[in-house]
């Protein structure tokens, strides 16, 4: 039996498979293939200076911090923190004791814990006195 | 009866007791508490007549906490008071805050009193010049104390200041005691509040004018 020898270039003719075409999943295994290989090109680097036990520690640290990303200074958050900064203010600045008195007992407390306490009973009652949710139609 | 902020201290306080202590203590809201706090030795002093004492002093309003006395392991009672009132009588305490001087860095409190100490007879302030009777006057301020004088002088000299408060040792045999003390405290607060404000103003003024000259066309 005689191979046909057009059969090889037939065959380079046929329609590519799906195995053989290139898609995007493939680029992305090749791109992750050479930074794989890079990796250990850098890894057989060795630095001619370790990092100290302070610094490996510092760096450690700050990494959390580092992978944090602060809020864009708009005129929002400017808003906000005023507001924050006031309350603040307001709270330190009232720290001065009064007293409350019931049945021949009283008690003294700073007037900002006061407000504070006062404002959590208001939320805690208008929470518990809250109507229920209306059914949704079906 | 006797005014119940103890403006007027008995002598009879000091007569029977070792030591009495009345101390100011001043919010930067105006807000005082004074306590006033009397011991008597269980062999030199008259503990019974302290008590006497107390029950002649007006108790002020029912919600104003009462006389408490305490014995001490040796043997010797305290009576103690506590004021508290959102304000003393008579401007005692003048703010300049940041209302009045709003450029100031500072904010200046100055108080000013005059304490008196009631004698029954003539012959007591005699009596307290022989005994050498003192009345410890602390006052605490809102801020660092910068001035503090007595008038007449008060008998240990220089008052004793440290940091926001102030001691002063007034003679018993004198019946009138000007006081003034003078503090001051940074404005913190405003100052922060000030700073965010401007830094904010000037972030934007900033970024706007950067966002302006990289908008602007380019001549090739």
């Amino acid at each position: 039996m005689v191979d046909d020898p057009n059969a090889v270039a037939d065959k380079s003719l046929e329609e590519p498979s799906n195995a053989d075409l290139l898609t995007d999943d493939d680029l992305g295994d090749e791109l992750e293939a050479e930074e794989v290989e890079a990796a250990d090109e850098r890894s057989r680097v060795t630095p001619s200076l370790r990092p100290g036990v302070l610094t490996r520690m510092w760096e450690r640290i700050c990494a959390p911090f580092a992978r944090l990303k602060l809020p864009p200074w708009n005129l929002r958050t400017f808003a906000w923190l005023l507001l924050g900064l006031i309350v603040l203010t307001f709270l330190i600045s009232n720290w001065s004791p009064m007293r409350f008195y019931m049945f021949g007992r009283g008690i003294e407390l700073p007037k900002s814990v006061a407000i504070i306490v006062l404002l959590g009973v208001g939320f805690l009652g208008g929470w518990l006195a809250r109507a229920p949710k209306p059914e949704e139609d079906e | 009866m006797i005014v119940g902020l103890m403006l007027t201290v008995p002598y009879a306080l000091l007569l029977n007791s070792s030591d009495v202590y009345v101390n100011t203590t001043f919010w930067e809201d105006g807000t005082v508490r004074r306590q006033v706090q009397a011991t008597a030795d269980r062999y030199h002093d008259d503990a019974d007549g302290l008590g006497k004492w107390t029950a002649d002093v007006d108790a002020g309003a029912s919600w104003q906490e009462h006389w408490r006395q305490a014995g001490q392991t040796d043997g010797s009672v305290t009576v103690t008071r506590n004021f508290v009132v959102s304000r003393l009588p008579g401007g005692a305490l003048k703010a300049q805050d940041v209302l009045s001087d709003p450029l100031n860095l500072f904010s200046t409190y100055t108080f000013t009193e005059t304490v008196s100490i009631h004698a029954l007879s003539d012959s007591d302030a005699a009596m307290a010049g022989v005994g050498r009777k003192v009345l410890a006057y602390r006052v605490q301020m809102p801020g660092t104390v910068t001035e503090a004088t007595a008038r007449p002088v008060a008998r240990g000299g220089a008052p004793d200041i440290a940091g926001s408060s102030v001691q002063f040792s007034l003679d018993a045999s004198v019946p009138e005691h000007q006081i003034t003390v003078v503090s001051r405290k940074v404005r913190w607060a405003f100052i922060i509040i000030v700073v965010y404000v401007l830094g904010f103003i000037a972030y934007q003024s900033a970024a706007f004018v950067k966002r302006t000259v990289s908008s602007k066309p380019k001549r090739i």
